[in-house]
């Protein structure tokens, strides 16, 4: 009995150092940043851009540019769609990496959901570049570019308020809730619309980004809310799809519409009359910039620039309309 | 055997221990102290830094106004890298903080917008000189002048427009409200504050320190 007493007690004395040594206090977190060597790439020559469908122009266009820039500094470029499914996206994070991709140019597929990704491809030692939409962590992914949404928005709710007369009913069409940007874009409207207290939101849906969406909420709200005469959007594809319900309901003109992005379509309705106004991003100059930044940090170590990056947006209406095309602006 | 059950059987025990660590009891909204992450309050995050450092920035940083418009003559770019800020660099929208002296000569709240006009001491161009007086207030520029914060160190672009958000507030508190800015047709004030360049002939201070003389 001695004897197991004695085990009893060594054992005991043993799992309390255990628990002292490997317990208390230990960070099994690794922290933000963790190690900050830079990132050599996965050893190929391989630039993935991992964007939304490309049926979407804006999309279809930052990764044109990404592309043209990429392959003109040399890298042979694989372009791929999430199609706004975080678990797809993961897969083809997977594909970079088994690809031995040189560095991932993202316009990812949720602020959250994303953060796994881009933190496995690090580990492989590839570097990603974000545009257009951010994740909600920083020290993972190498940079983020984003359009200073807020800024666009705050200066596009503007002209509305303005077209508005300061007054009526209006209804509003949401983004994709999983992206940052929605939340910013209405938010920065509410700023600006929300101080004129003879405009009322009458109606307030999501149509997730999507044209055939704007299109179908847009109607229904017109059912229901005859007097609305303005519509706010957080993308131009939504309000696309508002411009096409408001025709028809043959209210063609009569209800001033905003977006954001700057689409060649939002250009269209804007000179036509059918839309008030845009804000455009500039995604052909933030994938550039993305690109750029790769193959900076692959030669150097570093982009020499901060990790989040804002870059302006323009405000557009019928008085400089003429001035944008394929989402550039020229003076 | 059943010295060897035995021996598996501690050996487990000393494990299960040692994978386990410690177990903390945190309390409920003390989350924070064990992740780090504080949920995000803009308003204090501003509380903490306006009187002790951005007020003490934008005075000690701001050129007089008259000087600039002159220098200027019709293009404020051209003095950007003299006495402005990009918000990207070396482009993108273009900021200036500035002081100035002079009477107001209307005060306008017609629209939530509100602003008053001011006819600058020692200038007589063209540029028509107005300051934000609120509700509503236009763009971010004291928010894009201050050196010391940056889009950088904010968790995504809700939490940066917060801040501007939150700035706003407080100069409509702690600048406007005391000033009693519908008084103020006639009278003379000395003022600080920041402009992002928009139209070419008017300029839009938004205030960080007003004073009514």
């Amino acid at each position: 009995m001695g004897k197991f007493k004695k085990v009893l007690a060594l054992v005991a004395s043993l799992c309390m150092m255990m628990m002292l040594i490997a317990g208390c206090g230990a960070d099994k977190k690794a922290a933000d940043g963790g190690d900050k060597a830079a990132l050599k790439g996965g050893g190929s020559n391989i630039i993935y851009i991992i964007t939304p469908s490309h049926s979407n122009p804006f999309f279809k266009t930052e990764a044109d540019a990404a592309a043209a820039k990429a392959k003109a500094l040399g890298y042979e470029v694989k372009m791929v769609s999430h199609d706004d499914d975080a678990t797809k996206q993961s897969e083809l994070f997977e594909n970079a990496i088994s690809d031995k991709a040189a560095a991932i140019i993202c316009d990812n597929a949720g602020a959250d959901a994303t953060v796994a990704a881009v933190k496995k491809a690090r580990e492989a030692g590839i570097p990603t570049f974000l545009i257009d939409r951010e994740i909600n962590a920083s020290g993972v992914a190498i940079s983020q570019i984003v359009a200073n949404n807020y800024q666009g928005a705050k200066a596009i709710a503007e002209a509305f308020v303005e077209k508005m007369g300061e007054k009526g009913e209006y209804a509003e069409l949401l983004g994709k809730e999983s992206d940052t940007n929605a939340g910013v874009r209405s938010k920065a409207f509410h700023e600006v619309i929300d101080q004129y207290k003879d405009m009322k939101m009458v109606a307030q849906q999501t149509a997730n980004w999507e044209q055939t969406e704007g299109f179908q909420k847009t109607e229904t709200i017109l059912q229901s809310n005859p007097n609305i005469k303005g519509i706010i959007c957080g993308n131009d594809t939504m309000a696309v799809g508002a411009v096409a319900a408001v025709k028809n309901a043959g209210l063609q003109g009569k209800i001033a519409i905003i977006g954001v992005d700057g689409s060649d379509e939002a250009a269209a309705a804007i000179k036509a009359g059918d839309m008030t106004g845009t804000a455009l991003q500039q995604a052909a100059k933030i994938a550039e910039m993305a690109v750029e930044q790769a193959d900076k940090y692959l030669k150097t170590g570093s982009t020499g620039l901060d990790e989040k990056q804002l870059v302006d947006c323009i405000a557009i209406t019928a008085k400089n309309v003429d001035k944008l095309k394929a989402f550039v602006y020229k003076e | 055997m059943k010295k060897r059950i035995s021996l598996i059987l501690m050996i487990c025990l000393v494990m299960v221990f040692s994978l386990t660590g410690c177990v903390k009891v945190v309390q409920i909204g003390h989350e924070d102290e064990v992740t780090g992450n504080k949920a995000f309050n803009a308003a204090e995050s501003v509380e903490a830094i306006w009187e002790s450092q951005a007020v003490p920035e934008l005075k000690e940083k701001a050129v007089e106004l008259p000087k600039l418009l002159t220098e200027a003559n019709g293009t404020l770019k051209s003095v950007a890298s003299k006495y402005g800020k990009y918000s990207m660099g070396d482009s993108g929208e273009l900021s200036f903080v500035v002081k100035g002296k002079g009477q107001v000569t209307e005060v306008n709240t017609e629209k939530k917008a509100g602003y008053m006009t001011v006819q600058l001491d020692g200038y007589n161009g063209p540029m028509v000189v107005k300051i934000q007086i609120g509700s509503v207030f236009k763009g971010a520029a004291i928010r894009d002048s201050l050196s010391f914060i940056k889009y950088e160190d904010y968790t995504n672009q809700v939490d940066w427009a917060k801040i501007s958000q939150s700035i706003h507030d407080v100069v409509a508190k702690d600048v406007i409200a005391p000033a009693k800015v519908t008084e103020l047709k006639g009278k003379t004030i000395e003022f600080t504050g920041a402009f992002t360049v928009d139209k070419p002939d008017e300029i839009l201070v938004t205030p960080a320190e007003l004073i009514v003389k």
